[in-house]
Protein backbone atom coordinates (compact mmCIF):
# COMPACT_ATOMS: atom_id res chain seq x y z
CA UNK A 1 0.00 0.00 0.00
CA UNK A 2 1.35 3.32 -0.98
CA UNK A 3 1.66 5.86 1.71
CA UNK A 4 3.04 9.31 1.62
CA UNK A 5 4.22 11.53 4.43
CA UNK A 6 3.31 15.14 4.39
CA UNK A 7 6.18 17.28 5.54
CA UNK A 8 4.89 20.37 7.22
CA UNK A 9 7.11 23.32 6.46
CA UNK A 10 7.16 25.90 9.21
CA UNK A 11 8.39 29.42 9.59
CA UNK A 12 11.09 29.73 12.19
CA UNK A 13 10.23 33.08 13.65
CA UNK A 14 6.73 32.45 14.90
CA UNK A 15 6.02 35.46 17.11
CA UNK A 16 3.97 37.52 14.72
CA UNK A 17 2.70 40.00 17.30
CA UNK A 18 5.92 41.93 17.35
CA UNK A 19 6.66 44.03 14.31
CA UNK A 20 10.25 44.23 13.02
CA UNK A 21 10.21 48.02 13.55
CA UNK A 22 9.36 47.60 17.25
CA UNK A 23 12.11 45.01 17.45
CA UNK A 24 14.62 47.40 15.93
CA UNK A 25 13.51 50.13 18.32
CA UNK A 26 13.94 47.81 21.30
CA UNK A 27 17.39 46.88 20.02
CA UNK A 28 18.41 50.52 19.67
CA UNK A 29 17.13 51.34 23.17
CA UNK A 30 19.02 48.35 24.52
CA UNK A 31 22.15 49.39 22.69
CA UNK A 32 21.85 52.88 24.16
CA UNK A 33 21.43 51.43 27.67
CA UNK A 34 24.46 49.22 27.09
CA UNK A 35 26.60 52.10 25.88
CA UNK A 36 25.68 54.84 28.34
CA UNK A 37 28.03 55.52 31.21
CA UNK A 38 26.93 53.12 33.89
CA UNK A 39 29.41 54.41 36.43
CA UNK A 40 27.10 57.08 37.83
CA UNK A 41 25.97 56.87 41.45
CA UNK A 42 22.33 55.83 40.84
CA UNK A 43 23.26 52.85 38.67
CA UNK A 44 26.10 51.95 41.04
CA UNK A 45 23.64 51.89 43.91
CA UNK A 46 21.25 49.65 41.97
CA UNK A 47 24.18 47.43 40.99
CA UNK A 48 25.54 47.15 44.53
CA UNK A 49 22.02 46.34 45.76
CA UNK A 50 21.25 43.70 43.12
CA UNK A 51 24.69 42.23 42.36
CA UNK A 52 24.69 38.80 43.94
CA UNK A 53 27.84 37.44 42.30
CA UNK A 54 30.15 38.24 45.19
CA UNK A 55 27.49 36.74 47.42
CA UNK A 56 27.08 33.55 45.44
CA UNK A 57 25.31 30.54 46.91
CA UNK A 58 28.37 29.44 48.87
CA UNK A 59 28.79 32.90 50.27
CA UNK A 60 25.09 33.20 51.06
CA UNK A 61 25.07 29.80 52.76
CA UNK A 62 28.22 30.60 54.75
CA UNK A 63 26.86 33.99 55.73
CA UNK A 64 23.48 32.55 56.65
CA UNK A 65 25.03 29.79 58.77
CA UNK A 66 27.34 32.35 60.33
CA UNK A 67 24.37 34.60 61.07
CA UNK A 68 22.44 31.68 62.57
CA UNK A 69 25.43 30.65 64.70
CA UNK A 70 25.92 34.26 65.81
CA UNK A 71 22.25 34.45 66.64
CA UNK A 72 22.45 31.21 68.65
CA UNK A 73 25.70 32.35 70.30
CA UNK A 74 23.98 35.58 71.27
CA UNK A 75 21.19 33.77 73.08
CA UNK A 76 23.54 31.22 74.64
CA UNK A 77 25.81 34.03 75.81
CA UNK A 78 22.87 36.04 77.12
CA UNK A 79 21.84 33.02 79.16
CA UNK A 80 25.42 32.49 80.36
CA UNK A 81 25.85 36.16 81.17
CA UNK A 82 22.59 36.25 83.08
CA UNK A 83 23.72 33.24 85.10
CA UNK A 84 27.08 34.90 85.67
CA UNK A 85 25.36 38.11 86.80
CA UNK A 86 23.22 36.16 89.26
CA UNK A 87 26.30 34.32 90.52
CA UNK A 88 28.26 37.55 90.88
CA UNK A 89 25.38 39.23 92.66
CA UNK A 90 25.23 36.33 95.11
CA UNK A 91 28.99 36.56 95.62
CA UNK A 92 28.70 40.31 96.11
CA UNK A 93 26.02 39.81 98.75
CA UNK A 94 28.17 37.24 100.53
CA UNK A 95 31.18 39.54 100.35
CA UNK A 96 29.14 42.44 101.70
CA UNK A 97 27.96 40.21 104.50
CA UNK A 98 31.58 39.18 105.17
CA UNK A 99 32.68 42.79 105.05
CA UNK A 100 29.95 43.80 107.45
CA UNK A 101 30.91 40.91 109.69
CA UNK A 102 34.58 41.92 109.45
CA UNK A 103 33.73 45.50 110.29
CA UNK A 104 31.75 44.32 113.26
CA UNK A 105 34.63 42.12 114.42
CA UNK A 106 37.08 44.98 113.86
CA UNK A 107 34.89 47.31 115.87
CA UNK A 108 34.51 44.68 118.56
CA UNK A 109 38.26 44.11 118.68
CA UNK A 110 38.90 47.80 118.99
CA UNK A 111 36.44 48.04 121.82
CA UNK A 112 37.87 44.99 123.51
CA UNK A 113 41.37 46.44 123.20
CA UNK A 114 40.15 49.66 124.81
CA UNK A 115 38.60 47.75 127.66
CA UNK A 116 41.66 45.60 128.11
CA UNK A 117 43.81 48.71 128.10
CA UNK A 118 41.59 50.31 130.78
CA UNK A 119 41.66 47.09 132.75
CA UNK A 120 45.44 46.90 132.49
CA UNK A 121 45.99 50.53 133.42
CA UNK A 122 43.30 51.20 136.00
CA UNK A 123 41.38 48.13 137.11
CA UNK A 124 43.66 45.17 137.52
CA UNK A 125 40.92 43.13 139.15
CA UNK A 126 38.26 43.75 136.48
CA UNK A 127 37.07 41.23 133.91
CA UNK A 128 35.86 42.01 130.43
CA UNK A 129 32.46 40.52 129.67
CA UNK A 130 30.67 40.27 126.37
CA UNK A 131 27.12 41.54 126.18
CA UNK A 132 24.70 38.85 125.09
CA UNK A 133 22.08 39.83 122.56
CA UNK A 134 19.34 38.39 124.76
CA UNK A 135 17.27 39.54 127.66
CA UNK A 136 15.55 36.60 129.30
CA UNK A 137 13.89 38.79 131.86
CA UNK A 138 12.34 40.93 129.16
CA UNK A 139 12.72 44.03 131.30
CA UNK A 140 13.64 47.50 130.15
CA UNK A 141 17.16 48.69 130.98
CA UNK A 142 18.43 45.20 131.64
CA UNK A 143 21.39 43.56 129.92
CA UNK A 144 22.92 40.10 129.94
CA UNK A 145 26.64 39.37 130.02
CA UNK A 146 28.51 36.13 129.45
CA UNK A 147 30.28 36.07 132.80
CA UNK A 148 28.74 34.66 135.91
CA UNK A 149 29.43 33.04 139.24
CA UNK A 150 32.10 30.79 137.73
CA UNK A 151 34.15 33.86 136.86
CA UNK A 152 33.48 35.50 140.19
CA UNK A 153 30.71 37.81 139.06
CA UNK A 154 28.09 38.25 141.76
CA UNK A 155 25.15 40.60 142.40
CA UNK A 156 26.04 44.09 143.56
CA UNK A 157 29.14 44.49 141.40
CA UNK A 158 29.16 47.37 138.96
CA UNK A 159 29.97 47.42 135.26
CA UNK A 160 31.82 50.24 133.58
CA UNK A 161 32.93 51.38 130.13
CA UNK A 162 35.52 53.99 129.22
CA UNK A 163 33.05 56.77 130.18
CA UNK A 164 32.11 55.54 133.60
CA UNK A 165 29.58 53.36 135.37
CA UNK A 166 27.07 51.63 133.12
CA UNK A 167 25.08 49.49 135.51
CA UNK A 168 25.00 47.02 138.36
CA UNK A 169 24.81 43.23 138.47
CA UNK A 170 21.50 42.22 139.99
CA UNK A 171 21.44 38.48 139.27
CA UNK A 172 24.25 36.03 138.63
CA UNK A 173 24.11 32.55 137.21
CA UNK A 174 26.86 30.07 136.48
CA UNK A 175 27.99 31.58 133.21
CA UNK A 176 25.89 34.68 132.81
CA UNK A 177 24.70 37.66 134.75
CA UNK A 178 21.94 40.20 134.55
CA UNK A 179 22.77 43.89 134.64
CA UNK A 180 20.48 46.71 135.61
CA UNK A 181 21.63 49.74 133.68
CA UNK A 182 21.95 53.22 135.14
CA UNK A 183 18.79 54.28 133.29
CA UNK A 184 16.58 51.89 135.25
CA UNK A 185 14.33 53.56 137.79
CA UNK A 186 15.34 50.84 140.25
CA UNK A 187 18.98 51.81 139.95
CA UNK A 188 20.28 53.61 143.03
CA UNK A 189 23.83 54.51 143.82
CA UNK A 190 25.53 56.80 146.26
CA UNK A 191 27.92 59.36 144.86
CA UNK A 192 29.51 62.68 145.45
CA UNK A 193 29.63 65.83 143.46
CA UNK A 194 33.11 67.16 143.08
CA UNK A 195 33.46 70.87 142.68
CA UNK A 196 36.08 73.40 143.61
CA UNK A 197 34.91 73.91 147.16
CA UNK A 198 34.15 70.45 148.54
CA UNK A 199 32.56 67.13 147.77
CA UNK A 200 28.88 66.61 148.51
CA UNK A 201 27.38 63.15 149.15
CA UNK A 202 24.21 62.45 147.17
CA UNK A 203 21.85 59.60 146.30
CA UNK A 204 21.46 59.15 142.60
CA UNK A 205 18.59 57.36 140.88
CA UNK A 206 18.16 56.27 137.30
CA UNK A 207 15.29 57.76 135.32
CA UNK A 208 14.82 56.45 131.74
CA UNK A 209 17.37 58.49 129.84
CA UNK A 210 19.27 60.26 132.56
CA UNK A 211 20.07 60.12 136.25
CA UNK A 212 18.77 62.45 138.87
CA UNK A 213 19.19 63.61 142.43
CA UNK A 214 15.67 64.13 143.66
CA UNK A 215 16.40 66.24 146.69
CA UNK A 216 19.47 68.38 146.74
CA UNK A 217 19.92 71.00 149.40
CA UNK A 218 19.93 74.38 147.77
CA UNK A 219 22.33 75.66 150.39
CA UNK A 220 25.03 73.42 148.99
CA UNK A 221 27.01 74.78 146.12
CA UNK A 222 26.52 73.11 142.77
CA UNK A 223 27.06 74.17 139.22
CA UNK A 224 26.16 72.79 135.85
CA UNK A 225 29.01 70.69 134.54
CA UNK A 226 30.12 69.36 137.92
CA UNK A 227 31.22 65.75 137.71
CA UNK A 228 29.50 63.12 139.85
CA UNK A 229 31.55 60.14 141.12
CA UNK A 230 30.71 56.99 143.00
CA UNK A 231 31.36 57.24 146.71
CA UNK A 232 31.92 53.49 147.01
CA UNK A 233 30.76 51.11 149.70
CA UNK A 234 34.15 49.71 150.72
CA UNK A 235 33.03 46.33 149.51
CA UNK A 236 31.67 45.84 145.98
CA UNK A 237 31.65 49.34 144.53
CA UNK A 238 34.94 51.18 144.32
CA UNK A 239 35.17 54.89 145.03
CA UNK A 240 35.77 57.53 142.38
CA UNK A 241 34.17 55.96 139.30
CA UNK A 242 32.61 58.62 137.08
CA UNK A 243 28.83 58.58 136.94
CA UNK A 244 28.00 61.72 134.96
CA UNK A 245 27.90 65.47 135.00
CA UNK A 246 25.29 67.94 136.23
CA UNK A 247 23.31 69.03 133.23
CA UNK A 248 20.36 70.82 134.81
CA UNK A 249 19.20 72.14 138.17
CA UNK A 250 15.40 72.15 138.60
CA UNK A 251 13.22 73.32 141.42
CA UNK A 252 11.73 70.67 143.67
CA UNK A 253 8.29 70.44 145.37
CA UNK A 254 10.02 70.55 148.73
CA UNK A 255 11.22 73.89 149.87
CA UNK A 256 14.98 74.50 150.00
CA UNK A 257 15.61 71.52 147.82
CA UNK A 258 16.21 71.27 144.11
CA UNK A 259 16.20 68.45 141.61
CA UNK A 260 19.48 67.78 139.83
CA UNK A 261 19.60 66.18 136.41
CA UNK A 262 22.75 64.21 135.68
CA UNK A 263 23.73 63.13 132.21
CA UNK A 264 25.74 59.90 132.36
CA UNK A 265 29.22 59.80 130.81
CA UNK A 266 28.89 56.15 129.90
CA UNK A 267 26.88 54.62 127.05
CA UNK A 268 25.54 51.29 128.27
CA UNK A 269 23.75 50.44 125.03
CA UNK A 270 26.48 51.17 122.53
CA UNK A 271 29.00 48.49 123.46
CA UNK A 272 29.70 44.87 122.82
CA UNK A 273 31.84 44.55 125.95
CA UNK A 274 31.63 45.89 129.44
CA UNK A 275 34.01 45.61 132.34
CA UNK A 276 32.86 44.08 135.57
CA UNK A 277 34.78 45.44 138.52
CA UNK A 278 35.55 42.60 140.88
CA UNK A 279 36.12 43.44 144.55
CA UNK B 1 -1.99 36.24 30.10
CA UNK B 2 -1.65 32.53 30.70
CA UNK B 3 -0.94 32.14 34.42
CA UNK B 4 0.40 28.59 33.96
CA UNK B 5 2.93 29.86 31.42
CA UNK B 6 3.89 32.70 33.71
CA UNK B 7 4.40 30.35 36.65
CA UNK B 8 6.50 27.98 34.54
CA UNK B 9 8.56 30.90 33.20
CA UNK B 10 9.12 32.17 36.72
CA UNK B 11 10.08 28.74 38.08
CA UNK B 12 12.52 28.08 35.25
CA UNK B 13 14.03 31.53 35.66
CA UNK B 14 14.54 30.98 39.38
CA UNK B 15 16.06 27.56 38.72
CA UNK B 16 18.47 29.05 36.19
CA UNK B 17 19.36 31.90 38.52
CA UNK B 18 20.05 29.44 41.30
CA UNK B 19 22.31 27.43 38.98
CA UNK B 20 24.10 30.62 37.92
CA UNK B 21 24.80 31.60 41.52
CA UNK B 22 25.82 28.04 42.34
CA UNK B 23 28.33 28.02 39.49
CA UNK B 24 29.55 31.52 40.30
CA UNK B 25 30.42 30.26 43.78
CA UNK B 26 33.07 28.09 42.11
CA UNK B 27 34.46 31.20 40.37
CA UNK B 28 33.44 29.96 36.88
CA UNK B 29 32.07 33.28 35.70
CA UNK B 30 33.05 32.75 32.07
CA UNK B 31 30.48 30.06 31.38
CA UNK B 32 27.46 31.08 33.38
CA UNK B 33 25.84 32.99 30.50
CA UNK B 34 25.27 29.79 28.60
CA UNK B 35 22.49 28.90 31.04
CA UNK B 36 20.55 32.10 30.48
CA UNK B 37 21.03 31.68 26.72
CA UNK B 38 19.55 28.19 26.89
CA UNK B 39 16.67 29.40 29.01
CA UNK B 40 15.86 32.27 26.63
CA UNK B 41 15.85 30.03 23.55
CA UNK B 42 13.83 27.41 25.38
CA UNK B 43 11.18 29.87 26.60
CA UNK B 44 10.96 31.97 23.43
CA UNK B 45 11.64 29.58 20.55
CA UNK B 46 10.99 26.13 21.87
CA UNK B 47 8.06 26.42 24.31
CA UNK B 48 6.89 29.81 23.00
CA UNK B 49 5.49 30.72 26.40
CA UNK B 50 7.42 33.92 27.04
CA UNK B 51 7.01 37.14 25.10
CA UNK B 52 10.05 39.16 24.11
CA UNK B 53 9.34 41.62 26.93
CA UNK B 54 9.58 38.90 29.55
CA UNK B 55 12.85 37.76 28.05
CA UNK B 56 14.13 41.35 28.10
CA UNK B 57 13.14 41.72 31.76
CA UNK B 58 14.84 38.44 32.58
CA UNK B 59 17.91 39.71 30.72
CA UNK B 60 18.00 42.91 32.77
CA UNK B 61 17.62 40.97 36.03
CA UNK B 62 20.42 38.61 35.02
CA UNK B 63 22.66 41.56 34.17
CA UNK B 64 21.93 43.10 37.59
CA UNK B 65 22.41 39.87 39.52
CA UNK B 66 25.63 38.88 37.77
CA UNK B 67 27.06 42.39 37.76
CA UNK B 68 27.27 42.78 33.96
CA UNK B 69 26.83 45.97 32.01
CA UNK B 70 23.07 46.56 31.77
CA UNK B 71 21.80 45.51 28.34
CA UNK B 72 24.51 42.93 27.59
CA UNK B 73 22.32 39.83 27.83
CA UNK B 74 19.50 41.52 25.89
CA UNK B 75 21.82 42.58 23.08
CA UNK B 76 22.90 38.98 22.64
CA UNK B 77 19.33 37.78 22.63
CA UNK B 78 18.05 40.49 20.26
CA UNK B 79 20.91 39.71 17.88
CA UNK B 80 19.80 36.11 18.04
CA UNK B 81 16.25 37.14 17.07
CA UNK B 82 17.61 39.12 14.13
CA UNK B 83 19.55 36.08 13.05
CA UNK B 84 16.39 34.05 13.35
CA UNK B 85 14.40 36.55 11.26
CA UNK B 86 17.15 36.60 8.67
CA UNK B 87 17.28 32.83 8.41
CA UNK B 88 13.49 32.57 8.27
CA UNK B 89 13.47 34.75 5.14
CA UNK B 90 15.52 32.23 3.23
CA UNK B 91 14.64 28.79 4.43
CA UNK B 92 11.99 26.79 6.19
CA UNK B 93 12.35 23.50 8.02
CA UNK B 94 9.99 20.85 9.26
CA UNK B 95 9.08 20.33 12.92
CA UNK B 96 11.37 17.36 13.37
CA UNK B 97 14.33 19.54 12.58
CA UNK B 98 13.37 22.28 15.03
CA UNK B 99 15.49 20.88 17.84
CA UNK B 100 18.56 20.93 15.65
CA UNK B 101 17.72 24.44 14.55
CA UNK B 102 17.50 25.55 18.20
CA UNK B 103 20.87 23.97 18.87
CA UNK B 104 22.28 25.93 15.95
CA UNK B 105 20.76 29.08 17.45
CA UNK B 106 22.52 28.17 20.70
CA UNK B 107 25.78 27.98 18.78
CA UNK B 108 25.17 31.43 17.25
CA UNK B 109 24.22 32.76 20.70
CA UNK B 110 27.40 31.27 22.19
CA UNK B 111 29.45 32.97 19.47
CA UNK B 112 27.76 36.32 20.22
CA UNK B 113 28.27 35.92 23.98
CA UNK B 114 31.85 34.80 23.64
CA UNK B 115 32.53 37.71 21.35
CA UNK B 116 30.74 40.25 23.61
CA UNK B 117 32.12 39.06 26.93
CA UNK B 118 35.31 37.17 26.45
CA UNK B 119 36.91 38.86 23.47
CA UNK B 120 39.67 37.27 21.40
CA UNK B 121 41.68 35.46 24.07
CA UNK B 122 40.97 31.72 24.09
CA UNK B 123 37.89 32.45 21.99
CA UNK B 124 37.52 28.95 20.50
CA UNK B 125 38.01 27.19 23.80
CA UNK B 126 35.48 29.38 25.55
CA UNK B 127 33.07 29.06 22.65
CA UNK B 128 33.22 25.27 22.75
CA UNK B 129 32.74 25.13 26.51
CA UNK B 130 29.93 27.67 26.39
CA UNK B 131 28.16 25.88 23.58
CA UNK B 132 28.36 22.46 25.17
CA UNK B 133 27.24 23.76 28.54
CA UNK B 134 24.27 25.57 27.02
CA UNK B 135 23.40 22.61 24.83
CA UNK B 136 23.35 20.25 27.80
CA UNK B 137 21.15 22.63 29.77
CA UNK B 138 18.87 23.12 26.75
CA UNK B 139 18.48 19.36 26.27
CA UNK B 140 17.70 18.94 29.97
CA UNK B 141 15.13 21.73 29.78
CA UNK B 142 13.53 20.15 26.71
CA UNK B 143 13.37 16.81 28.43
CA UNK B 144 12.18 17.76 31.89
CA UNK B 145 10.76 21.30 31.88
CA UNK B 146 7.31 20.71 30.45
CA UNK B 147 3.97 22.26 31.15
Amino acid sequence: MFSSTHKKRTKLFTNKKLSPIALILIFIVNLVIYNINQENEAIKKIRSFTDLTPYSINYIIINTSSAISSFTDYFINIDKLNKKITQLETELLLLRKDLSSNNYIQHENKELLTHLSIKKNYFKNAIVARLLPINYAGKAHHLEIDKGLTQGVKPGLITIDQGGITGQIINSYDNSSEIQTIFSKKFYITGYIQNDEKSQQVLIQGNQNHLEIKHFNTKESIAIGDIVYTSGDNNLIPKGIKIGFVSDILSSEIENFSKIIIQPLSKPYSHNFLMVLLP
Amino acid sequence: MNIVNLKLTFKLFLLTLFLLLLISSFAMHLYINSFILSLSIFLYFSLKIASIYKILIIGLIVDAVLGYQFGLTNIAFLLLIFVDILISKFLSINENELFLYHLSLLLVGSIIYSWLILGQDFFTLHLIINFFTSAIYFILLNRYATR
